[in-house]
């Protein structure tokens, strides 16, 4: 795989740090790879915006800071329109299909997830950004399912821990349909 | 022994939170700090962590009693922290020097961001390194450690304690704002394997026992409620501890105070080198700093420059030693920090006119790219 840099930005309380911290574990702690995460916050003490810039990789990692991203996953218009331009050629934008209206970049794939209507079915809201690891990882399989699923038994509350299991399921199967339907 | 203390494995952990269990582990039972960005996350931890182990963490009303609450803890006989960012270290400096003056161990991190005054309380700066040297008045020496990942910020407030107890000094950990905010895999290894040093004790009966002995280098510490008695006081002071206008024995406690840091330099002071084996240029930076350092160094390796990284893992002592073999080779230093020339006096404080010396500043605010470095290597890159 390489080395992968990841942005995820959206509104605080979408859950984008939990979800920085789930993959860098999974990759850390339960694949033998290596990650970095960089966390930036807006000034406004709510309704502001919180970004992950993670990276993971099979080799040692020197810097972790980075401006261009090969993918951006974006909860809102706001985050998106601060950071679309960033996407290096040949990346790959996700992007809250529902409260997101995108621009055509050229050379960057753009990819509508209904993270927070998919949460919703499951009956968890707060599980979007599960759902949108369900999907990125089966996109881009960044840690083998298995750290994953360790890392989401470990660090999600009992009580909350099978709707995110469906979340992440959900997730996936979004990414199967996408695949199938998409090229 | 180790219970409640972080167990050995591999964890993805910011490095604030990994200085805290680093502390634990080092034996540290007493915080005692004042909130101030971007350090507040070993404050918090702390608080939730210390009752955990049978600790105590207490919030003081400011940074001048965070370090004095600090340095009684010590003098009680408990390993003792506090964790601050530039305007709160300002405030500290004066029981710094108490804490040499008086020989108390004491860990002080210092999460960097940029100034001078309030400055940038959220974004990174490396300005407060000559302070960490000579921020108190009077003649002293401390220890300063410079974390570049978690990793270190683990593996440094361990040597932090274990440096400020066998030596009875005030030792900094001067992390900076990304190195303390950034998260990364963190290795604790078994607990048997760490190093933890512990003060030397009294070994004579109360009746005979002096608390300054100028016979030792480094005089065995008793603490309150031994049994041995103390008098600890910032007046210049005799082997008793009682103050005194002696010259005789102000000439023998201040050179003490200081050649307990200066006979063991080589001891205490630590780097890390990378591809300096042949290079005609030699990088020095520090923190942060260094992992953009090392991306440069690699790329401009990659284009056939004979670039290596020389990387201070103490500033105070600088390793001028390790860096000195480079100089004899002939090599040129550039050093990139995120500052306005501090480590470069250092380099030209040992060096100047043997080789020449170069400096890149840069404001505080961000890290100094990959690119730019590039840029500046290939600028001064002897021909």
């Amino acid at each position: 795989m390489g080395e992968v840099k990841l942005r995820l930005i959206g509104a605080g309380g979408h859950g984008i740090l939990t979800l920085g911290n789930i993959i860098g574990t999974a990759a850390t702690v339960h694949a033998g790879k290596e990650a970095v995460m960089v966390i930036g916050y807006s000034p406004a003490q709510r309704g502001g915006w919180s970004r992950a810039d993670v990276i993971v990789s099979d080799e040692p990692i020197d810097y972790p800071i980075f401006k261009y991203p090969d993918v951006l996953v974006s909860t809102t218009q706001e985050t998106y329109d601060l950071e679309h331009d960033n996407v290096r050629k040949g990346g790959i934008i996700i992007y809250e299909q529902d409260l997101v209206d995108p621009v055509p970049i050229e050379g960057v794939t753009q990819i509508g997830v209904p993270a927070f209507k998919t949460a919703i079915k499951v009956g968890l809201r707060l599980s979007a950004n599960i759902v949108l690891l369900g999907f990125l990882n089966s996109m881009l399989n960044l840690v083998p399912e298995e750290a994953l699923l360790k890392t989401l038994h470990q660090r999600i509350k009992r009580k909350y821990l099978d709707l995110n299991l469906r979340a992440y399921e959900e997730g996936k199967k979004l990414w199967e349909a996408h695949s199938r339907g998409g090229e | 022994m180790s219970q409640g203390l972080l167990k050995p494995g591999v964890y993805f952990m910011r490095g604030n939170h990994a200085c805290v269990e680093g502390a634990l582990i080092a034996g540290c039972r007493f915080f005692a700090g004042y909130p101030i960005t971007p350090s507040n996350e070993v404050s918090a931890l702390m608080s939730r962590r210390l009752p955990q182990v049978g600790g105590y963490f207490i919030q003081m009303e400011d940074e001048i009693g965070s370090i004095m609450a600090v340095l009684g803890a010590a003098n009680g006989g408990v390993k003792a922290m506090t964790a601050t960012s530039g305007p709160g270290f300002s405030l500290m400096m004066e029981s710094i020097g108490l804490a040499a003056m008086t020989e108390t161990p004491a860990v002080i991190v210092d999460v960097q961001r940029g100034g001078p005054s309030t400055g940038l309380p959220t974004l990174v700066g490396q300005g407060d390194l000559m302070q960490a040297k000579w921020g108190s008045h009077g003649d002293y020496e401390v220890v300063a450690y410079l974390p570049n990942s978690p990793q270190e910020m683990f593996d440094l407030t361990i040597k932090a304690f274990n440096t400020a107890w066998a030596y009875r000094i005030p030792v900094i950990v001067l992390a900076d704002q990304v190195v303390g905010q950034m998260i990364e895999k963190v290795v604790v290894p078994p607990h048997e394997e760490i190093e933890i040093v512990e003060r030397k004790r009294p070994e004579v009966p109360p009746d005979m026992f002096k608390p300054f002995d100028s016979k030792y280098l480094v005089p065995p510490m008793a603490v309150a409620g031994e049994g041995y008695r103390i008098h600890v006081t910032g007046l210049t002071h005799d082997d008793r501890g009682y103050p005194t206008t002696s010259h005789e024995v102000s000439q023998k406690l201040v050179s003490r105070l200081v050649r307990k840091v200066r006979e063991n330099e080589k001891l205490i002071g630590e780097w890390e080198e990378h591809q300096t084996d042949d290079a005609e240029l030699v990088v020095v930076a520090f923190g942060i700093t260094s992992r953009s350092a090392m991306r440069a160094v690699r790329e401009a390796k990659r284009e056939g420059l004979k670039v290596g990284l020389f990387r201070p893992k103490t500033a105070w002592p600088f390793p001028h030693w390790a860096l000195r073999k480079h100089v004899e080779r002939g090599a040129d230093i550039l050093v990139v920090e995120i500052n306005m020339g501090q480590m470069v006096r250092v380099v030209k404080e040992h060096f100047a006119n043997l080789v020449k010396i170069h400096s890149m500043t840069w404001a505080p605010g961000t890290v100094p790219p990959p690119e730019t470095i590039l840029a500046k290597i290939k600028e001064v890159y002897p021909r």
